[in-house]
């Protein structure tokens, strides 16, 4: 199990590289927003892999809160977008 | 390796994986609305496979029942969320996807590492990240 969830973790690594490039180049908000929320969804995988390997689930609460926050967050800034359009 | 390692395990690569692809996505495909094709199927798939795998590991059953309650939200939150902001991208004009406004996110040094995304932009801008005159769907959609 070592062994798969150092590979797991050098994967999430790598996604989340990805991910910050597209939160740091991306032209318009929503490009943001949705690489926010795909590295919200890498963490949720990270706490994942961390369970798989310890079988300790005291961090499972940390998920709950973490997909929801993801959620709040995009529907939030998809009413910002339009919120800022009618004001134009 | 006992039984739900060998069931964990491959969930775990797996998930991981189409994580990965999907954050590839993310960075290769030329608009918001294929950015977000990318992300939300293959990353929301990775990350349901991989809470299965911890589901599998978890040792106490109140953590088994929250791992299936994340299942459940993640199934319900990712498209939901995502359609809002794909029916918002695709329906407001040009306007509304311009860049974001402010100073440069990154220290100078990285700045001049990135000049290619920077070239001809006023400085600290992110301006001529958004020209993107070569993309197929731009006259489509005017999203970018």
């Amino acid at each position: 199990m070592v062994l798969a969830t150092n590979v797991a973790a050098f994967l999430l690594l790598l996604a989340a590289a990805g991910a910050v490039v597209r939160v740091v180049r991306g032209p318009s908000v929503a490009d943001r927003m949705v690489a926010l929320d795909t590295l919200l969804f890498i963490g949720v995988a990270g706490i994942g892999t961390f369970i798989v390997r310890t079988g300790d689930t005291t961090y499972v609460a940390v998920l709950v809160v973490a997909v929801l926050t993801a959620f709040v967050s995009t529907v939030v800034v998809a009413r910002y977008i339009e919120a800022e359009m009618d004001r134009r | 390796m006992s039984v739900p390692d060998l069931i964990a395990a491959p969930l775990l690569i797996g998930g991981s994986a189409l994580i990965a692809l999907g954050s590839l996505g993310l960075i290769r495909f030329p608009d918001v609305l294929t950015r977000m094709h990318a992300a939300t199927k293959a990353a929301t798939l990775g990350v349901v496979a991989t809470t299965v795998a911890a589901a599998v590991e978890a040792g106490a059953l109140g953590g088994i029942l929250i791992l299936v309650l994340v299942v459940a939200l993640l199934f319900l939150s990712g498209p939901l969320g995502m359609s809002l902001l794909a029916r918002v991208a695709l329906t407001t004009p040009r306007r509304c996807c311009h860049p974001t406004p402010g100073r440069c996110l990154l220290p100078r040094l990285l700045r001049s590492r990135l000049s290619h995304c920077l070239a001809g932009a006023p400085a600290g801008s992110w301006a001529s990240c958004s020209v993107r005159s070569g993309s197929p769907s731009s006259g489509r959609w005017n999203l970018t």
